[in-house]
C-alpha cells in the first residue's frame, strides 16, 4: 500500500516539473483598423502588386510605414516600392518563445523554425462586410499575410525571394486556409506576420457597386451598419517540444457606405462591435416564453488605440431604448405593432423585458432594462458603475523581435445576449408585437 | 509671476478636461419582434395615381394603351401589399369583373370587362434551422378565363403551380410556398399587384370599344388569409 502513494507522488512532481518548461506560442495582437471601414473605398489595396518578375534588388518589397529605419526608408524609397499604412494593418502575429508556462511575456523571440504555419480565417457568413439590416448588400474582403523574419543577422520583410517561392499569402474566400514559410528547414529565427485588411474591387459610382477584377459586381447601399466577424487561427507544430500550438483571435470589422461622399475617408479606428442576431429575436412567441430566458443573439467589441501604443480605450457599452447614450429611456417593452402614438401603453397592449449580458471581466451578469444612460460630463471611466455597464477588461500582449517590441493594450468583449420577457399571466391583445433596443458603444 | 504660473496650470487642466469627456463612438439599433397568439395580417396600400409621367396608381384611364394587353410585362402598377404571419396560413382570392357603376338607378348602361390581376411578392422566412430564406413569384388571375394562375420561383429550385377550380363561394386557394415544406415556416410577405387587360375575345375595350359607356368601373377583389389548423 505504502509504495503505490509513493510512485503516484512522483507521477506528480514528474508533472509538475514538465510544464516548467521554457514553451513556443503563438501571439496574436489586434491593432487597429476594425471600424470606419469605407466598403468603397479604393484604398486597403496592401500594396497592390507586391511582386513583379522584373524587380531586382528588393522583389518582395512590403513593409509598414511604422518601420522607420535605414533599412525600412530604403525599402520605401526603392524605385519598386509597395507598402502597407498602420491603418491597413490590423493586427500581429508572433511565434514567441516564453520562460515557463506560467510566464505571461515572451522571454525570446528567437527559437529553432521549421515550417510551415498554417493559417486559417473564418466569418459566419463568410469574408464579406455586410449590412446588418440587409445582407443582400456585401462586399468581399482579403486578408494579407506579410511574413517576416530575422536570420543570420538581417531583417527580413517579404522582400526576400527565397528558392525563386514567395511567402507572401493572401486569405480570400476562395482560400480561407494557407500554410505559410512551408520551405524553411530547421534553423533559428525569429518570425512574425503583418497582417493587412484587403478590400478587393473598385467602386464603380455611377451604379454604386465594388467591381471585381473578374467582373463580379457587388451592390452597395448607404449604411453604416457593415460588419463581418473575423476569426483568424493559426497552427505550428514546435519540433523542439513534439506538439502542436495554436491560438486564435476573433475580430469585429465594420464599416460604412456613403454614396454622396467622393472620398471615403477612414472614420475612427479604435473601437469596433458587431451584434449578430439570432432568427428567435423575430419570432418571440410571448405567450408561452413569458419568464423565460431567450437568447437573442450576441455581441462583440474590440477597442485597441492603434499604433502599438501602450494606451487605453476607455470604453463602456450599455443597451437602452433611448437613441441616445445621454438620454434616459424607458424600460425596455415589446409593444403592440398597430398602437396609435395617442394610445398608452397598458399591460394588455405591451410586456415589459430586460436583457441579461457577461458583465466585463466576464465572471458575472448586468441586467439592462433599458433605462441605462451617460452622462456627457463624466470625464473618467471611473465615473461608469461597472454593475451597470459593461467596461470590457484590459488585454495586453507583446510581440518582440530584436527589431522591436511591438507592445499592444487592447479591451475584448464578448457575451451572448439574453431577452426575459416579463413574468405574468395577462391575457394580452392578440397581435404582432416589437421591442426596440439600442446598444452604445462610448468612450471617456 | 507665481500667479501666471497658477493661470497656465488651471488652463491645461481645463483643456485636459474638455478632452476627455464621454464621446458616442459606436451605436446599433436592433428590433425584436414577436406575437401574442398566432397572428396573420394583410394589408393592401393603394398606390393614388401619379401625375406627370410615371404610370402608376389608381384610378386610370382603361383605354389607356399601358393597361392593353402586351403592352408592358405585368401592366400597370396600381397598389402595394404586405403579409405577415408567425403560423402557416391559407391565402384566398376571389376576383370579380371590372364592372360599369351606374350613375344612377335609371342609368341603363351595364359592362363588365375582363382583365387579369397579377400579384408579385418578395417572400422572407427563417426556416427550421434557424437560417434566414427568401424566395420571390407570383400568382395572377384571368377573370375571362375564370381561373388562377401562379408561379413561385425559389432560391434553391423553380417550379410552376397550377390552381384548381374556385369553390363554391368563388374563392381560389393560393399557396404561395408550396416548395417549403417545413411547419415552422413563418415570414413576411412584400409585394405589388399589376392590372391588364386580358386578350381574350371578352376584351370588350380593345375589340369593341363603342359598346363600352363611358363612366367609371370598379372590380372588387377580396383576399382573405386563414390560419391553417
Amino acid at each position: 500500500m505504502m509504495k503505490k502513494v509513493v510512485f503516484a507522488l512522483i507521477i506528480l512532481l514528474a508533472v509538475s516539473l514538465l510544464s516548467l518548461y521554457a514553451e513556443l506560442r503563438i501571439d496574436m495582437l489586434p491593432y487597429q483598423g476594425f471600424s470606419g471601414i469605407p466598403v468603397g473605398t479604393n484604398y486597403y489595396k496592401g500594396t497592390g502588386n507586391v511582386y513583379s518578375s522584373t524587380d531586382s534588388g528588393w522583389p518582395w518589397c512590403a513593409v509598414m510605414t511604422k518601420y522607420t529605419d535605414s533599412y525600412a526608408t530604403a525599402l520605401k524609397n526603392d524605385a519598386h516600392k509597395y507598402y502597407y499604412t498602420d491603418k491597413e494593418m490590423i493586427g500581429i502575429i508572433g511565434l514567441q518563445n516564453y520562460g515557463s508556462s506560467t510566464d505571461t511575456s515572451p522571454s525570446s523571440s528567437t527559437f529553432s523554425f521549421k515550417g510551415p504555419v498554417t493559417i486559417t480565417v473564418t466569418a459566419p457568413n463568410g469574408l464579406y462586410l455586410e449590412s446588418q439590416a440587409d445582407p443582400y448588400y456585401h462586399r468581399p474582403i482579403e486578408i494579407w499575410l506579410y511574413p517576416s523574419y530575422y536570420h543570420s543577422s538581417e531583417y527580413r520583410w517579404v522582400q526576400k525571394k527565397l528558392n525563386g517561392i514567395s511567402y507572401f499569402k493572401k486569405i480570400s474566400n476562395s482560400t480561407p486556409t494557407v500554410t505559410i514559410l512551408d520551405s524553411f528547414n530547421e534553423e533559428t529565427y525569429e518570425v512574425w506576420f503583418d497582417v493587412v485588411l484587403v478590400l478587393p474591387g473598385t467602386l464603380d459610382t455611377n451604379t454604386n457597386e465594388i467591381v471585381l477584377d473578374d467582373g463580379t459586381r457587388y451592390p452597395l447601399k448607404d449604411a453604416d451598419d457593415y460588419s463581418c466577424l473575423v476569426t483568424i487561427s493559426a497552427e505550428y507544430y514546435d519540433n523542439t517540444n513534439s506538439k502542436t500550438i495554436n491560438n486564435s483571435i476573433t475580430i469585429p470589422f465594420s464599416g460604412y457606405y456613403d454614396s454622396s461622399l467622393d472620398v471615403q475617408t477612414i472614420a475612427d479606428n479604435s473601437v469596433s462591435m458587431n451584434i449578430d442576431m439570432d432568427a428567435k429575436a423575430y419570432n418571440i412567441d410571448i405567450d408561452s416564453e413569458r419568464g423565460k430566458d431567450i437568447r437573442i443573439g450576441d455581441i462583440s467589441f474590440i477597442g485597441a488605440a492603434g499604433s502599438f501604443k501602450s494606451t487605453d480605450v476607455n470604453a463602456a457599452i450599455f443597451f437602452s431604448s433611448s437613441s441616445s447614450p445621454f438620454t434616459q429611456g424607458s424600460t425596455f417593452a415589446m409593444v403592440l405593432d398597430s398602437l396609435s402614438v395617442n394610445e398608452g401603453r397598458t399591460s394588455r397592449n405591451s410586456i415589459p423585458f430586460t436583457l441579461r449580458v457577461k458583465n466585463g471581466t466576464g465572471d458575472g451578469y448586468i441586467t439592462f432594462d433599458g433605462t441605462t444612460y451617460a452622462e456627457s460630463s463624466w470625464t473618467t471611466l471611473t465615473e461608469f458603475d461597472n454593475t451597470k455597464f459593461i467596461i470590457p477588461q484590459k488585454d495586453s500582449g507583446t510581440v518582440i523581435s530584436s527589431y522591436s517590441n511591438d507592445k499592444q493594450y487592447f479591451k475584448r468583449y464578448e457575451s451572448d445576449i439574453v431577452l426575459q420577457l416579463e413574468s405574468n399571466d395577462i391575457t394580452m391583445i392578440k397581435g404582432r408585437y416589437e421591442g426596440e433596443i439600442y446598444v452604445h458603444v462610448v468612450t471617456v | 509671476m507665481k500667479r501666471i504660473i497658477v493661470l497656465i496650470s488651471v488652463l491645461m487642466l481645463s483643456v485636459f478636461t474638455l478632452s476627455a469627456t464621454v464621446t458616442s463612438k459606436v451605436q446599433r439599433r436592433i428590433v425584436v419582434q414577436g406575437a401574442y397568439d398566432s397572428v396573420t395580417k394583410v394589408v393592401f396600400s393603394p398606390i393614388s395615381t401619379q401625375s406627370g409621367s410615371f404610370a402608376l396608381g389608381m384610378p386610370f384611364d382603361i383605354e389607356g394603351r399601358l393597361v392593353q394587353y402586351g403592352q408592358t410585362e405585368n401592366g400597370r402598377e396600381i397598389s402595394k401589399w404586405s403579409l405577415v404571419s408567425n403560423t402557416k396560413f391559407k391565402l384566398k382570392v376571389k376576383v370579380g369583373k371590372l364592372t360599369y357603376k351606374k350613375t344612377n338607378t335609371s342609368d341603363t348602361n351595364s359592362c363588365e370587362l375582363d382583365y387579369i390581376i397579377k400579384f408579385t411578392y418578395e417572400f422572407g422566412y427563417y426556416d427550421s434551422s434557424g437560417s434566414a430564406q427568401s424566395l420571390s413569384g407570383y400568382f395572377s388571375f384571368d377573370t375571362g378565363e375564370n381561373d388562377g394562375k401562379g408561379r413561385s420561383y425559389y432560391l434553391s429550385s423553380s417550379g410552376s403551380i397550377e390552381y384548381g377550380t374556385p369553390d363554391t363561394d368563388g374563392y381560389f386557394e393560393i399557396d404561395i410556398m408550396p416548395a417549403v415544406q417545413s411547419d415552422s415556416i413563418v415570414g413576411s410577405v412584400d409585394g405589388s399587384v399589376y392590372f391588364m387587360f386580358t386578350q381574350t375575345s371578352t376584351n370588350k375595350i380593345q375589340n369593341q370599344a363603342d359598346t363600352v359607356p363611358s363612366g367609371d368601373y370598379e372590380a372588387q377583389v377580396i383576399i382573405n388569409i386563414e390560419e391553417k389548423t
